[in-house]
């Protein structure tokens, strides 16, 4: 049987640097396929879609609310061919109402241990319209090794530097978080991978860079200790979200080779403060990501807090407009409250402003927002930055002859297309 | 009428099992339902997620006429330094077409309005 799998392309946000990772979602449900199932993967954003696709069945996986829009044109496409279409992933499960409209069947919930049943319907010319799993996880222990071998890897190479490969050791997470609807998605429970499981992956992955994925490690001191412990001999070099706030975890994760982490910055306080300079004592750069348009934010708040954090070394910021994503708190609150201005899934990329802010107007928080960016990266490019967090890892690296170089045949290709270098 | 104060498990989103907080009173002659978000005590989807959908399952439960109803939906506070956490109340105005609840609108419950409503409550 040959299923195609797509992941739909998405406008990218201006002015920043775009890179394109290898996405997760989709080589983690290709690792939940029958053995009997030839898949092939198409992402839209290095390569175009073939239309004229001999599969005998089509998937669209989609992660971001910038894709649906995408992936239902692309749905409709294959259809209109008689081809049945399958959706799943991160924002079919969030627009779940709208994608069931343009899909032959719609898989909510995690698929390993599902997709047996759906195929074998496939097959029987009984596909369900929807297969619904959601809270109904599978065993944890029984997730394998995601199928990275789907991934054509020249495409997320940049100019002969390999991208970082992504992976994750844990699903759901036990906080709430007013912005995320990451509790929808995967329960409000934290479920870490068994440490021996996570480690028998990691040894499959070839590449040395990696981004954990997981929505937050800090989740779980004992079960972080126990992972970076076993990670140690690996000597990957990894990009993960916050790490817990305890020395002898940090101490470890720098060892296991944490590189630079996502640590959220909400406030101007000494918590913030000491919390970036406690990971900067263990050697692990980072990325500030700081959310604009709260309810508690005028707009000296917001400039105070771009100060703030030029004051604190951050080694890069990531700056992002509030969205009220389906299933959130903050959805749930701008509805009620009549405050979303704009439902086209297009402009939910979090760098748009689509709703009407507490303390300004829309137009002056996206004002604010392209202020940040440009502030913080006034005196040094976020290009620059980033090269000086990656020559740390170029060092460490050399230190523990894990170090490659550049791809010579790919220099002059940037995600699959040509380049001209400058340098 | 009896008065209720109960913890209510509704369904949510796609069937997954929820739970809210619920209080039933009368008020002018009319059935009041107060619906409370539980927050980490909800396992489920929000309230507000399946607005219709839990007003028509609180009807059906408590045998309330649709056409008798006044439904408030309820965000306690949740002692945070967050703003957004604070404690509100909106009356949710629904048409009813064909038995079913549509077109939820929000209205914030005023301090005159919330005195009104939930006085000796």
């Amino acid at each position: 049987m040959k299923f195609r799998l797509i992941y739909p392309k998405w406008e990218k946000l201006e002015g920043q640097t775009t890179f394109n990772l290898p996405p997760h979602g989709p080589v983690v449900f290709a690792a939940a396929l029958p053995e009997y199932v030839d898949v092939r993967f198409t992402d839209e954003n290095v390569e175009p879609v073939d239309f004229n696709e001999q599969a005998d069945f089509i998937g669209i996986s989609m992660m971001l609310s910038t894709q649906v829009k995408r992936g239902w044109e692309i749905a409709d496409a294959f259809r209109k061919q008689g081809k049945r279409v399958l959706f799943g992933g991160i924002s079919t499960m969030l627009h779940a109402e709208e994608t069931m409209l343009h899909a032959d069947s719609v898989f909510l919930g995690e698929a390993e241990g599902r997709m047996e049943e759906v195929f074998t319907d496939f097959s029987n010319n009984s596909l369900k319209k929807l297969y619904n799993y959601m809270y109904q996880f599978p065993d944890i222990a029984s997730i394998g090794p995601a199928r990275r071998d789907i991934l054509n890897r020249k495409l997320y190479n940049h100019k002969g530097v390999q991208m970082v490969d992504l992976f994750h050791a844990s699903r759901g997470c036990k906080f709430s978080c007013y912005p995320c609807a990451v509790t929808y998605l995967g329960g409000r429970g934290f479920r870490p991978r068994p440490v021996a499981k996570a480690i028998e992956e990691l040894g499959t992955i070839e590449n040395n860079r990696l981004f954990i994925v997981d929505n937050s490690l800090a989740q779980s001191a004992k079960w972080e200790l126990e992972l970076f412990e076993a990670m140690i001999p690996l000597k990957k070099k990894w990009i993960s979200h916050t790490i817990e706030d305890n020395p002898k975890v940090l101490e470890l994760a720098a060892k296991a080779g944490a590189w630079y982490v996502y640590q959220a910055v909400f406030d101007t306080s000494d918590y913030i403060k000491d919390r970036v300079k406690r990971y900067h004592d263990y050697g692990i750069g980072v990325e500030g990501t700081v959310l604009l348009g709260l309810d508690n934010q005028t707009e000296d708040d917001i400039k105070r807090l771009i100060d703030f954090l030029l004051e604190i070394n951050l080694d890069l910021a990531e700056f992002t407009v509030l969205t009220p994503f389906p299933k959130t708190k903050v959805y749930d609150d701008m509805l009620r409250q009549g405050r979303i201005l704009d439902h086209d899934w297009n402009n939910y990329n979090a760098g748009k402003v689509v709703y009407q802010p507490r303390h300004m107007s829309p137009e002056r928080l996206q004002e604010l927002y392209d202020y940040a960016w440009e502030s913080f990266y006034r005196d040094e490019s976020q290009a620059l930055k980033m090269f000086k967090l990656f020559s740390k890892v170029m060092l460490r690296e050399m230190n523990d002859n894990t170090f490659r170089p550049r791809q010579r045949e790919l220099i002059n290709k940037s995600f699959g297309k040509e380049v001209t270098r400058t340098i | 009428m009896e008065r209720i104060d109960t913890i209510f498990e509704f369904t949510g989103s796609w069937g997954i099992a929820s739970r809210c907080g619920l209080k039933r009173f009368l008020f002018n002659g009319k059935d009041c339902i107060l619906v409370s978000e539980l927050y980490q005590d909800n396992p489920g989807t929000s309230i507000t997620q399946v607005t219709t959908s839990l007003a028509m399952q609180v009807c059906e439960k408590f045998n309330i006429d649709p056409n008798n109803l006044i439904y408030i939906e309820h965000c306690p506070d949740m002692n945070s330094k967050l703003s957004f956490y604070n404690e509100e109340f909106y009356k949710v105005n629904f048409k009813l077409i064909d038995g079913k609840f549509v077109n939820p609108s929000w209205q914030m419950l005023t301090m005159d309005e919330k005195l009104m409503y939930f006085k000796d409550k």
